[in-house]
């Protein structure tokens, strides 16, 4: 089953770039300013580099066991009740997360575009596709769409920071370290860092790599690339709005798209670079959506995935309607008291840092297995 | 054949089992009388089945049989009958004049002898001439053939400005020659078969071998044995067959018209599927940007084309984008137009009594129904459909504040798009497509247009022919084949045939061979 849907690295490449760079830029930066003030570039430098570190991680990991997904070799690494018991964070973050990142992007959309517009209506269209996409290419359609995607947000970004040039103010930025010191930097980068470490989706997807032991890394290389934009983008919006006003705003980056304008002709790009996130979003979604079945499926032994996806996704749905308030619930409660403080140190860092350790002791002790 | 399944088989025969009874022998005998019972029997009522009985040389009885019309009448006589019929033929002795025949017959292109009645009747059918002699128990099939067929002329659907003018006909064998001259090669094959179990149609695939991907002609061979099916009229039929999914607006395998863009294709390591009777010639696999290239694209400068192609992809995202983000930034983002523009448009507005998409859904439906009849309305007709069309929309229906202007403007930019697109039938896909997306952008402005357009990605980067991706080589990337669909690249710089399309033999030029910037041997 598993050797028919193969994904090249290019494919790898730009899936881990489009499903970090926008959620993180829409949803991270304020909490980074708020702490960080004007050095919230360098959390969000920090939170990168973690995200890297974590990728690297995953992709170490996943390069032993090269045609497995996480849910499998945790049971060769740890026996089989331990090892299925180990993952179930996993299974929960990815069951929860669907919900949270359709409600979440739903009533952006909302509040971007429309007014008037149910929620149930955007998050059914935009669950619909996400489903025929699995369901159709799984993750090879999924690497397909951000292969055509991916070059189209990089370029899209570059040209939002482009056009915002004319608004900057350099001094803003300074001075630089002084005022805030590492403390501050390294707590405003927590929460970037949560979302950049969601790059361990590299356990699930390695699997599907034509040539794992070669192709690894790009999914690495796809992380630094959304680093590097996100504190391009802290910059530009520091220097653009101040540290002050940006760490007031739901949802700065966004808002900077609001304050371009060209020539009186080009202005109001907003919604423009609304429908680019969304892309970005859809990336993100289809992963979670695909790898939450699949998992599922290996996890109880099901042969065919597709038919947990028709649990996966009402599931998914019925999770993002029944959020009561978001701008409430999510930051406060999803994020702060099951995010940051769970998913993050035992999802993102524990477990495969733990996984890593076992099995390079495994691989060392019996090198039969070699 | 044996794969075939027997049912559609087995009740043609029963048919034709019922209507000719007679056809219950199945050899020849060496009785001509019977012989000629046995296929008048097979042939009773067709009144273009000619039977001629004579005399040779005063001794043996000779039959010809024949479909008047198919078979080249003055030839046959010049030839055949003439001679047999003079006065200069020696007395023969029996037996003896089957030889005599056969030596006039060599100035035919082709004889075969035919033991079963079946071949006899089919060699008829198939526009030869049979010739049974007395007291001999097989028969001669001449190929005779010399049914009326259109010359070659410039093809009507495919118009180059530079490039060869010749175009496929109604004939098979025509079609293969215009082919076998361009590409003089005994490793260009052409396999021949036959589809449809009345019809008979001639089928032929044609590749080069070393060059095309032998896992995707054994599926093409697959594919068009499997057809069971009473007639085929044209190759759309043997298209429907073949294809990979049948549910999708976009094309799967490509058709034309023109001989060199057939060869093109072979050189790339496609297969043509020639078929008799229809001057369109089915190419596999085909990817979606064959589609955006037109048969001119490499006979013109680099960079000339290279600019037409990214007007065409912009023209195809107009002709499938248009309409919808009119609707909906008109409707839902009215903040994205600059304020002059917007003001104009909501003068033009004023007293427009729909809202902005039925508006649009019905000006589209409208320009469709215009489309259609021009096509099918006779010469003298469509003139007249024309002034009708541009008086009633272009003029009356604004005047009279049914229809907006930019409403106007935005369908027939449209229109114009979506006749940019070379091959035809990718532009019906998008014609298609459009009106979804309208009605996405009707009731979720930009973020229904995202969501349509996400919702075609995700069908397009599935969507295979052949097990070709569709996409390729922009998904899956291929990066040595992309410059040649961002841009046209100098036939120099592509010295590989297209990865994952070619098989086998991948080089297809010398490397090395861009023009240098040398000032040769100049006059001094």
């Amino acid at each position: 089953m598993k050797k028919s849907m193969n994904i090249s690295g290019g494919q790898m490449y730009w899936t881990l770039f489009a499903f970090e760079v926008g959620n993180t830029l829409l949803l991270t930066m304020t909490s980074a300013i708020r702490e960080g003030k004007q050095d919230a570039w360098m959390a969000m430098g920090v939170a990168g580099g973690g995200g890297i570190l974590i990728a690297l991680i995953a992709t170490r990991l996943s390069v032993m066991y090269p045609n497995q997904t996480v849910i499998e070799y945790s049971r060769t690494i740890l026996g089989t009740w331990p090892g299925k018991v180990i993952v179930i964070p996993f299974l929960l973050q990815w069951y929860v997360d669907i919900g949270v990142i359709m409600r979440d992007f739903g009533d952006f959309i909302i509040t971007a575009l429309f007014h008037n517009t149910p929620i149930w209506g955007v998050v059914l269209l935009t669950l619909l596709v996400v489903v025929y996409l699995v369901i159709q290419g799984g993750p090879e359609g999924i690497g397909r769409c951000s292969e055509v995607i991916g070059p189209v947000i990089l370029l899209m970004i570059v040209v939002l920071i482009a056009l915002d040039f004319g608004n900057i103010e350099w001094r803003e930025l300074f001075p630089v370290y002084v005022d805030s010191g590492w403390r501050a930097i390294a707590k405003g980068s927590t929460m970037p860092l949560s979302f950049f470490g969601e790059s361990m989706m590299i356990l699930m997807l390695t699997a599907f790599l034509k040539n794992p032991q070669t192709q690894a890394m790009k999914a690495v290389w796809g992380v630094a690339t959304a680093t590097a934009l996100a504190c391009l983008a802290t910059i530009a919006v520091i220097a653009t709005f101040g540290a002050e006003l940006s760490s007031r705003m739901w949802y700065p980056f966004f808002s900077l798209t609001r304050f371009i304008s060209i020539m009186e002709f080009i202005q109001n790009v907003d919604s423009i670079f609304v429908i680019v996130w969304f892309t970005s979003m859809f990336i993100k979604l289809s992963v979670y959506v695909f790898v939450a079945s699949y998992g599922t499926a290996q996890w109880l032994n099901i042969q065919n995935w597709r038919k947990v996806l028709w649990v996966v996704a009402p599931f998914g749905f019925i999770t993002a309607l029944s959020i009561k308030n978001v701008q409430v619930d999510v930051p406060q409660y999803y994020m702060r008291m099951y995010w940051i403080p769970f998913v993050l140190p035992i999802n993102m860092i524990g477990i495969p840092l733990l996984l890593l350790i076992i099995g390079l002791l495994r691989s060392r002790t019996s090198p039969s297995r070699r | 054949m044996k794969s075939r399944k027997p049912r559609l088989l087995k009740a043609i025969k029963e048919l034709e089992n019922t209507t000719t009874a007679p056809c219950s022998s199945e050899f020849l005998v060496a009785d001509l009388a019977g012989n000629e019972q046995v296929l008048r029997g097979a042939f009773e009522s067709c009144s273009d089945v000619v039977f001629r009985s004579l005399t040779v040389a005063g001794a043996s009885r000779m039959l010809l049989v024949f479909v008047d019309g198919l078979v080249d009448a003055s030839t046959l006589d010049k030839v055949l009958l003439k001679p047999m019929l003079s006065h200069e033929m020696p007395d023969v002795a029996d037996g003896s004049a089957v030889r005599i025949i056969e030596e006039q017959l060599v100035a035919f292109a082709k004889v075969e002898t035919a033991h079963r009645v079946k071949d006899v009747i089919d060699g008829i059918l198939k526009a030869n001439v049979a010739v049974l002699v007395e007291g001999d128990s097989h028969a001669l099939i001449a190929e005779l053939k010399g049914f009326e067929k259109r010359g070659v002329e410039e093809p009507a659907a495919e118009i180059t400005v530079r490039g060869p003018r010749d175009g496929f006909t109604e004939t098979l064998r025509v079609n293969t020659a215009l082919l076998r001259r361009r590409i003089r090669s005994p490793r260009l094959k052409m396999e021949s078969l036959s589809v449809g179990e009345l019809s008979q149609t001639d089928v032929v695939i044609a590749y080069i071998t070393g060059v095309v991907q032998e896992t995707v002609l054994e599926e093409v061979r697959t594919r068009i044995n499997r057809i069971e099916i009473d007639g085929v009229l044209e190759s759309s039929y043997i298209e429907e067959f073949i294809q990979d999914r049948a549910l999708t607006p976009f094309p799967q395998v490509q058709n034309t018209e023109r001989p060199d863009v057939v060869c093109a294709s072979l050189l790339e390591g496609r297969i043509a599927i020639f078929v008799d009777t229809t001057p369109f010639v089915l190419i596999v696999p085909m990817t979606f940007w064959t589609g955006l290239q037109a048969a001119e694209d490499y006979y013109e400068r680099t960079l000339y084309t290279s600019f037409i192609r990214w007007m065409r992809f912009i023209l195809f995202n107009v002709a499938l984008f248009l309409p919808s983000l009119y609707v909906a930034i008109t409707t839902y983002h009215p903040q994205l137009i600059p304020t002059n523009l917007l003001i104009s448009i909501a003068a033009a507005r004023e007293g427009v009594p729909f809202p902005t998409v039925i508006e649009a859904l019905m000006m589209e439906l409208m320009f469709e129904g215009l489309r259609e009849a021009g096509v099918r309305l006779p010469k003298a007709v469509g003139s007249a459909v024309s002034i009708v069309g541009a008086l009633v929309i272009g003029q009356a229906a604004v005047e009279a504040g049914i229809i907006s202007a930019p409403m106007v403007i935005v369908v027939s930019t449209t229109g114009i798009a979506s006749f940019a697109i070379p091959r035809y039938n990718l532009g019906i896909a998008y014609r298609i497509l459009r009106f979804p997306v309208l009605l996405l952008a009707g009731s979720f402005g930009l973020f229904g247009v995202g969501i349509g357009a996400l919702a075609i990605l995700a069908h397009l980067v599935n969507l295979r022919s052949f097990g070709v991706p569709y996409l390729v080589p922009v998904a899956p990337q291929v990066p040595s084949n992309l410059k040649d669909v961002l841009a046209r690249a100098p036939l120099w710089s592509t010295p590989h045939r297209p990865r994952l399309i070619a098989g086998g033999d991948k080089q297809r030029l010398a490397h090395g061979q861009n023009p240098k910037k040398s000032r040769g041997n100049q006059p001094t």
